[in-house]
């Protein structure tokens, strides 16, 4: 099955980007997984929301790699002319954990980065607030959704 | 406070005190009779069928006052059981028309939406769910409970007024249910308040939510409330 | 200036398990925070505790009016990782079921509604409409709200044989009665009143805000996932997304009313369509790795299922996108400058669900 579509954005991106890119593939139909460094990501994120209407962040996921002692931080935007889905991946080191937010670009990053601080504890520079949102006000349990927060047996 | 129609004229709570004060002379200087305290709720419902107001707080909290004195003078613990007939009355009336707060905690709460339908249709068994807690005597914890939000079940508990009673319904009230380990849920709301009626299920269905209000009821009509 | 501060839930008729602290001077709101988090269980750490299939009543707990559409989301992602597709039959009884369930979670929305608007019988039909339906669902799953029914592969039990009859028979009744919701609530001049010109959220701010759903059609965007990548038998039925430029709570709750009519029409379709054949097919003895992003529409809107694993019995993440969350970040904005009387009507015809934003 070819993905044209998906193949021209993943060119583009490439071009404009060379050697910011760590990794740039088609996933499946209406998707595509573009890795950069953390520097990068405002400028890749700003191109893609002028050049291909990629108008809305729809998820921020942070996954807690364990053994690479990193987070993962995927962002997820939607384009709606284009009909793709795009996952922006970046990571940073679990002992600093500092991201750089992309709530100045999207309004719609806003309250996903802060749950992802809140659970996290991942910094973004550049939110305008990353007040408690979940969990308890006075919560000082650290933060759960890390993979050394044990679950009760 | 302001009684039935008459918006105009407020009455103070101390007028039921000053009602039953010459009605409590009997009950100060000797032990007193189950005659003299029948003498004086007679006396009592004779002056308001003179005056032409009807049964409402004020007089009920007057008749509960002379049964509360009438008690301790006695030397009698719990003051339902010394007249079983006007104890068995209030317990009657207070099981046909639980009130419970309207309190949503977890996912249970559409299906006491479910109850107040047209088809399980609860208000037959006088259950009346209301929004202002200060006239409720029934707390239905409906779901999860997290740490959150059990400060918040617990403040609306101590603002009820006596007596009132605790429902835990679904599994996650009871014991957390399907949420059992996680960091942000209380396993059972038992932990925080007494409870009085647990109803299972995930989410509990409408009919055995009935049959814990049926249960309640059962259980208010049997013995006194805390 | 000098406001007052209102605490506007949890305890509460409209809001139900969430907050807001309103900042009022006057009449006018200043300020709207939401408060969320009543009811965080966690449970996207909660499924790395769990296998996939043990997953499916958690997620289904997040949104228990809506719950095939939920589950759709999630059983999708883990077949997309597999590689795997469900047979013909499976998918349209996906689409009949998930139709159902948004005429379910529509009529719940309209029964709010009225505790919201003050309008006792808006409250009392939906309700009693809706269990019509969730007879339906208990004819095929043998639950009232969560069904556990859709499994990776397919679906767990096939559809009983008086099932179609009964839900044409109950459409047919259903078709009348939409148009007398229609005629005493949403052409009546009091309905029109409290909610024409309120809360308005431009085409512009809707997508800024990232809104999911009926609230984002309202301002005019034609964003729906149904019609933008078809899942399941989407592709094979035809229905019209509605949409409506003026952004106000009226244009939120005519979308609302106006999809029912078109969940009415699929579910006809799909059952005329219906194919005989297996609702199933064997998983492969796999363990799954990889990650998958699925996009489903549920009656709230847009809910995303993004889902890594990594070779474990246990997925690495779990992480849902749902619309609530969505939208409440932006009632934030929507709230600033109303009426306080209008604040119940603008917050619920945004169709919060706060299980659903907490997770």
């Amino acid at each position: 099955m070819s993905f044209e579509a998906e193949a021209m954005i993943i060119k583009e991106i490439e071009a404009r980007f060379h050697g910011a890119v760590i990794e740039a593939k088609v996933q499946r139909k209406r998707r595509i997984a573009i890795e950069a460094g953390k520097e990068w990501m405002r400028d890749i994120a700003k191109y893609l929301k002028e050049r291909f209407d990629f108008a809305i962040v729809v998820s921020v996921s942070a996954i807690d790699l364990v053994q690479e002692r990193q987070f993962a931080i995927v962002y997820h935007l939607w384009s709606p002319s284009h009909r793709n889905l795009t996952a922006l991946r970046t990571k940073v080191p679990k002992d600093s954990a500092r991201a750089i937010s992309l709530t100045p670009l999207f309004e719609s990053a806003n309250w996903h980065e802060r749950e992802a601080h809140e659970l996290y504890g991942i910094e973004f520079d550049g939110h305008p607030d990353l007040g408690r949102l979940l969990l308890p006000e006075d919560w000082n349990g650290g933060f759960p959704f890390r993979k050394d927060f044990k679950l009760a047996e | 406070m302001r009684r039935n129609a008459n918006r105009r004229r407020a009455y103070t709570v101390s007028h039921s005190i000053f009602q039953v004060r010459d009605l409590l002379r009997c009950f100060r200087h000797s032990s007193c009779s189950y005659i003299d305290f029948y003498g004086c709720v007679l006396k009592l419902c004779n002056s308001i069928h003179r005056h032409r107001i009807c049964f409402c707080s004020d007089h009920r909290f007057s008749v509960s006052l002379l049964l509360e004195v009438f008690s301790r003078r006695n030397g009698l613990t719990s003051r339902l059981t010394c007249l079983p007939l006007v104890g068995k009355m209030f317990d009657w009336g207070r099981a046909s028309s639980l009130w419970p707060v309207h309190i949503a905690t977890g996912c249970c709460s559409p299906e006491e939406m479910a109850l107040v339908s047209p088809r399980y249709d609860v208000e037959r068994f006088g259950v009346l769910p209301l929004p202002a807690l200060r006239q409720c005597d029934l707390l239905i914890v409906l779901g999860l409970v997290t740490h959150k939000m059990a400060k918040r079940v617990k403040l609306i508990y101590e603002q009820m007024p006596d007596p009132k009673y605790v429902m835990a319904v679904g599994a996650c009230a009871i014991s957390g249910g399907l949420f059992w380990d996680s960091y942000n849920v209380i396993k059972g709301i038992d932990r925080i308040l007494p409870v009085d009626v647990y109803v299972p299920g995930c989410p509990a269905r409408p009919e055995a939510f009935i049959q814990g209000i049926r249960l309640l009821q059962e259980k208010i009509k049997r013995g006194p409330s805390k | 200036m000098s406001t007052i501060r209102l605490n506007w839930g949890p305890q509460h008729p409209i809001t139900g398990h969430l907050r807001f602290i309103l900042d009022i001077d006057g009449d006018i709101v200043v300020r709207a925070t939401p408060d969320i988090g009543y009811t965080h269980r966690g449970i996207e750490k909660l499924a790395e505790n769990r296998n996939y299939v043990q997953i499916i009543p958690l997620v289904e707990r997040i949104c228990n009016v809506d719950s095939f559409n939920v589950s759709l989301g999630y059983v999708s992602a883990v077949e997309d990782i597999l590689g795997i597709e469900p047979p013909i039959r499976a998918r349209f009884i996906r689409v009949i079921m998930a139709e159902l369930n948004r005429i379910m979670s529509h009529l719940y929305w309209l029964a709010i509604f009225g505790v919201a608007a003050g309008l006792f019988t808006l409250i009392m039909w939906p309700i009693a409409d809706r269990e019509l339906f969730i007879d339906l669902a208990e004819m095929v799953t043998g639950s009232r709200v969560t069904y556990t029914y859709f499994t990776p592969g397919g679906v767990y039990t096939d559809l009983p044989e008086e099932f179609s009859e009964r839900t044409l028979k109950t459409l047919d009744y259903f078709e009348k009665r939409l148009k007398d919701y229609e005629t005493i609530f949403l052409h009546n001049k009091l309905y029109q009143m409290r909610t024409v010109d309120v809360g308005i959220l431009s085409f512009n701010d809707a997508l800024k805000f990232g809104v999911a759903g009926p609230s984002l059609r309202g301002s005019g965007a034609k964003i729906d996932v149904r019609q933008d990548e078809p899942y399941a038998a989407y592709d094979a039925v035809e229905f019209e997304v509605p949409v409506e430029a003026s952004g106000d709570s009226y244009a939120r709750a005519k979308i609302r009313f106006s999809e029912m009519k078109q969940s009415v029409s699929i579910v006809r379709q799909a059952l005329k369509q219906l194919p005989s054949g297996p609702i199933r097919v064997k998983m492969p003895s796999v363990v799954l790795e990889g990650e998958a992003y699925t996009r489903v529409e549920s009656g709230r809107g847009e809910l995303g299922c993004y889902l890594v694993s990594n070779g474990r019995t246990q997925p690495e993440r779990l992480k849902l996108s749902t619309p609530s969350f969505r939208n409440v970040s932006a009632l934030a904005y929507m709230l600033r400058g109303v009426k306080v009387a209008d604040v119940p009507i603008i917050y619920h015809s945004m169709d919060i669900w706060p299980l659903d934003a907490d997770r």
